[in-house]
């Protein structure tokens, strides 16, 4: 494997993928892949047929891939954890072929999620609790929030940094505890057109008290009411109910998430 | 346009490209579409698109992926 320094030997690679025929689960932008260089964390080999994409991380890399049908097998060089995410609709079979293709090369299925979305212009009613954006200040409260209630490795839990310009930017809004701390936070990755609610989490000893309402409805209003999008473990079946509860719909996408130890 | 019409149709059915004005912004074609689109695209047109044409605003509607083709035809 071989570490990409910068997006200009990036792009010329991903641009080699582009043709008919090519299957992907990398929907990154030019700047998540240059966040990933600027941090060093991005790996690549190339294969007749295929190019994997390593975002490295503490303790295991996610991966991104292109293969171009029929897939020809290729050994990834990589022998740490790894975690993959496929996500299609029923019409995408070249997605889940892929999701074939690489648990032969030894991935495991560990959950799968589905999306759920909610129709621009719907509000949902406030919980009891007042809801605020968070700012600078609650980057300690809400990075311990995110680190007690995602899993490492499967919870896409921001770094330092991407949380401090979230925060800086907007992106989170939380409700206080009595002690005036971040008890619960929702985490908002902003879109064109719509938005992704990344993380939703209340402190265990805050839970039950309407906080999930309160920032689900702060954060419709904070987003002009826009299409929201959030995935949900197909296990999570409180969640289910709680986005279901308040409008939320399937809309076809499903994911599968895949690992290799 | 015809040419692009059927292709879009084939690729992702049940959409009204010939009148969608916001594909991208709409959430109506995503991201992974694109990618779909584009390799059908170069195939059909027999044009090169790099991974820097992927912008939402050269596929939010039919006109601007013809846009797209044509500037790459030149």
């Amino acid at each position: 494997m071989k570490r990409i320094e910068c997006y200009e030997e990036l792009a010329p690679l991903l641009t080699a993928q582009l043709g008919r025929g090519v299957v992907t689960n990398a929907a990154l932008t030019p700047e998540d892949w240059r966040r990933e260089i600027a941090a060093g964390a991005l790996w690549r080999q190339s294969w007749e047929g295929g190019l994997a994409l390593l975002r490295r991380r503490a303790g295991h890399a996610v991966l991104n891939f292109y293969l171009r049908e029929p897939v020809v097998p290729g050994d990834l060089a990589w022998d740490g954890p790894t975690v993959l995410e496929i996500a299609a609709r029923p019409r995408d079979g070249g997605l889940l072929r892929a999701a074939d293709f690489w648990r032969g090369q030894g991935f495991q299925d560990l959950f799968r999620r589905e999306r759920l979305a909610l129709p621009k212009g719907t509000a949902v009613p406030s919980g009891p609790l007042a809801a605020r954006i968070a700012g600078a200040a609650d980057a300690g409260a809400v990075g311990t929030l995110l680190r007690e209630n995602f899993d490492p490795m499967t919870g896409c839990i921001p770094t330092e940094e991407e949380l401090a310009h979230d925060l800086e930017a907007g992106h989170v809004v939380c409700v206080d505890g009595p002690d005036g701390e971040a008890a619960g936070l929702l985490h908002i990755a902003p879109g064109r057109g719509s938005t992704q609610l990344r993380h939703l989490a209340v402190g265990e000893t805050h839970r039950r008290q309407g906080g999930a309402q309160s920032l689900l409805a702060r954060y419709l209003e904070h987003t002009g009411f826009a299409k929201s999008l959030v995935w949900v473990r197909t296990d999570n079946e409180p969640g289910r109910r709680f986005y279901t509860k308040n409008g939320y719909a399937p809309d076809g996408w499903a994911s599968a998430v895949l690992y290799r130890p | 346009m015809e040419q692009l019409l059927k292709i879009l149709n084939e690729t992702c059915p049940g959409i009204d490209f010939a009148h969608e004005t916001a594909l991208i912004d709409d959430g109506i074609l995503e991201s992974l579409d694109i990618v779909t689109i584009v390799g059908e695209i170069m195939d059909e047109f027999g044009v090169e698109l790099s991974v820097d044409d992927l912008l939402p605003e050269n596929f939010n509607s039919v006109q601007a992926m013809m846009a797209l083709i044509d500037s790459r035809r030149d």
